[in-house]
């Protein structure tokens, strides 16, 4: 293979279905590449993983098209390449230019570079030259399909290298009433709007799960080849193909010297390895500990395990990875670790408390520009040096304090020079990311929590299009107060459109149903934006529905929903969430708090 | 011709410089604020923006977190991006003039042209600045 041996595909957006082929085709030739499946906003352009993705890749896949002839991106793409080649003459680069509509003129300058018209010649012939160019030898190594998802963590990721959404359940598990399989209520099943089930996977139902008495949380980490749940019973993390649901492989397996992982809901994928946070009992140690672990994402096979993080209890916060570091937060400190699992840097502790009664886990931290931004209770946000943990500034958020409606638990979101993140007191607030400086606020339209007894969600907000998404309200056990998701301009913070769930022409059934907000991150697909909330039946009844709801990112509209039945009680007073709408392929994952995770058809 | 200057405030005593080196070559320039800014300054700089035919960055140690700059680059590139579909690609233009090695450069930078101005000592950036503006 050429260079570093990876392919860095420039296609237009519109042409995602006729490069299917050449994506098969380096699929079975084990041909790493970078596949951008969104259409991104200039800002979004200018993300440090495309940047790096870029320079990183010694071959430019430029697909010739008449949509490609249009596209600017494409264009600087391919200026890019060519100034790269030119500044840096001993980094030999590549560019071949696949010709896949007729009738397209080359420059002198492409036809120097490398031009295969597949126009003129069958698909057998054009994939053999192209395998020749590409110089092309079979590996004993798995093909990975590096593709980027914009939305939700991911949407936070341009601004960051997180390259794999995760779900997590973060509030104390309580007793989940026990429910049957899921199955779509035969009311919506003929409309439209209504996602369809691809499968779905009952953590408390299914044959692996029932020796250990079902799992009860669970957290999930995602990318384009399968999704990987970590739970917190005995048999712990598995990974599950997205198209029918079967379970690739367990972990730990019998041969494994790891006898049991417990209290393991933290997890991430990260190109070809899982990683997660788990309490351990091995052969050789009677004792159990928390350690990082990192597993083969194709077999599961354990790859390392880092020494024993003794200061973290469970309540660690996700995982960032970002400049080839994993970070996180727990019991009050940041840590971060080479991806061999050795610490690239002591904790740094922030919050002498360790944690909080209220709210003891902590949001993940976010990454951009060799910064970290890190929150912690009651209320405080840092930038740190990534490099070497030094704090950079710090602030108090304002309306921030030590009761429990004052807390922040979503994390914040880093975009174009800009920190946001949801304060208690009602308002999206918006810093200049190198400085700390007030660049601007937002007022959520959710009615404020004015006692700040109740827990306030002010979810992580998600930027794209020029907008920011989130959803917020008041949601404590007793005491409701309806919860609306939003969109605001990115630029100044203004309001441009909110939606009542409850008034969106959804089938919940439910009686004097209200929503219960969502901290989790909304994921935008297209021009499609999906929230995850619950909605709860106030009469005592313990009837609920956790749902799904796309909307469109202009206005507000309805696309489309998916409904899950659980127990009310559950999203009352576990305070359990769902997550998703997180992409897979050709469709979404949705977790539920039961917990049940769908794969629906898109 | 007018120039539109994208600057992090950090550098605003380099960038006043820079400005007055273009108003002897009688380029006309403009410098937007950056603190302070009013509803009437943000409309203020999107218009200068939609006029500008060059945006000049100033790239130092402080563009990779300049809010500012970072809006500007996006909106003139999305100007650019018009300019490619209406098929008049050389109606605007972006130039990268690098004042700090510490600038790392990104791989979009080099779509554009780099004129490089980290060498205390050097001044041929001066000329190079010059030709590019004057599209030769």
């Amino acid at each position: 293979m050429f260079g570093n041996g990876q392919v860095f595909i420039s296609h237009a957006h519109e042409d995602n279905a006729i490069c299917q082929p050449l994506l098969a085709a380096l699929d079975a030739w084990q041909i790493t590449y970078w596949f951008d499946l969104q259409e991104l906003d200039p800002g979004q352009r200018f993300a440090d993983k495309i940047q790096q993705a870029l320079e990183q890749h010694d071959l430019l896949l430029r697909v010739a098209t008449a949509a490609a002839e249009r596209s600017y991106w494409m264009y600087r793409e391919l200026q890019a390449v060519r100034g790269l080649q030119h500044a840096f003459p001993n980094h030999p680069r590549r560019i071949i230019h696949l010709a896949l509509t007729p009738g397209l003129v080359f420059d002198a300058t492409a036809r120097a570079e490398m031009v295969i018209d597949a126009t003129s010649m069958e698909r057998p012939a054009w994939l053999r030259a192209l395998r020749e160019a590409l110089g092309y030898t079979p590996q004993p190594r798995v093909s990975r399909r590096t593709a980027i998802a914009i939305g939700a963590a991911s949407l936070v990721a341009a601004a960051t290298t997180v390259l794999a959404a995760r779900f997590y359940f973060a509030a104390p598990p309580h007793t989940v009433a026990a429910l049957k399989p899921a199955t779509t209520p035969q009311s919506i099943a003929s409309d439209p709007k209504a996602l369809a089930q691809r499968w779905h996977y009952d953590f408390n139902f299914s044959a692996d799960e029932t020796a250990f008495g079902g799992d009860q949380r669970v957290g999930l980490a995602q990318d384009m080849d399968a999704l990987y749940a970590a739970t917190n019973s005995g048999l712990a993390v598995k990974a599950l193909a997205p198209q029918d649901g079967k379970v690739l492989w367990l972990f730990p397996s019998k041969t494994s010297s790891i006898t049991t992982l417990s209290n393991a809901m933290i997890i991430q994928v990260y190109q070809n390895v899982v990683y997660l946070i788990g309490n351990i009992t091995t052969n050789a140690l009677a004792s159990n500990a928390f350690v990082l672990l990192a597993l083969d994402k194709t077999s599961g096979n354990l790859l390392w395990q880092s020494a024993p993080i003794s200061t973290v209890n469970g309540n660690a916060s996700d995982l960032l990875i970002a400049d080839n570091t994993i970070y996180f937060m727990g019991n009050g400190s940041v840590y971060a670790y080479r991806l061999n699992g050795t610490a690239r840097w002591q904790p740094v502790s922030l919050d002498p408390h360790g944690g909080s009664e209220f709210y003891p886990n902590y949001p993940m931290p976010v990454y951009a520009s060799g910064m970290l931004y890190v929150v912690t209770n009651p209320g405080k946000l840092y930038a740190l040096d990534a490099v070497t943990g030094k704090v950079r500034w710090s602030l108090q958020l304002p309306g921030s304090g030590t009761l429990p409606g004052q807390y922040v638990i979503a994390a914040p979101l880093v975009f174009n020079g800009l920190v946001v993140v949801g304060s208690p007191d009602n308002h999206y607030y918006a810093y200049d990311a190198a400085r700390g400086t007030l660049r601007w606020k937002s007022l959520s339209p959710a009615q404020p929590n004015t006692d700040f007894q109740e827990f306030t969600c002010m979810s992580q907000p998600t930027y794209a299009q020029s907008r920011i998404f989130a959803q917020s309200g008041v949601t404590d056990g007793l005491a409701f107060k309806g919860g609306r998701v939003f969109a605001f301009d990115a630029t100044d913070g203004h309001l441009l459109w909110q939606v009542d769930p409850l008034q969106l022409n959804i089938p919940f059934q439910l009686h004097n149903a209200v929503v219960v907000a969502n901290f989790e991150p909304a994921t935008v697909i297209g021009d499609t934006v999906y929230f995850t909330l619950g909605c709860i039946s106030t009469d005592g009844n313990q009837q609920g529905v956790e749902v799904l709801i796309g909307l469109r990112t202009q206005d507000g509209t309805l696309v489309s929903y998916f409904l899950a039945p659980v127990s009310g009680v559950s999203i009352a007073l576990s305070g359990d969430f769902p997550s998703g709408g997180r992409p897979v392929a050709n469709g979404l994952a949705f977790l539920s708090s039961a917990p049940i995770l769908y794969v629906l058809n898109t | 011709m007018p120039v539109f200057i994208s600057y992090d405030e950090a550098d605003v005593g380099r960038v006043m410089s820079i400005s007055q080196l273009l108003t002897a070559w009688r380029v006309p320039n403009w410098m937007p604020p950056r603190q302070n800014i009013s509803a009437a300054q943000r409309a203020q700089i999107q218009a200068a923006l939609a006029q500008a035919d060059t945006l000049l960055r100033i790239c130092t140690a402080a563009t990779s977190q300049s809010y500012w700059m970072t809006l500007e680059q996006a909106a003139y590139l999305s100007m650019l991006a018009d300019a490619f579909r209406a098929r008049q690609p050389l109606a605007r233009r972006l130039i990268n003039l690098r004042l700090d090695k510490s600038y790392r450069l990104q791989p979009f930078d080099y779509a554009d042209p780099i004129i490089d101005a980290s060498d205390p000592q050097g001044s041929g950036w001066q000329s190079d600045l010059h030709r590019a503006l004057m599209g030769a």
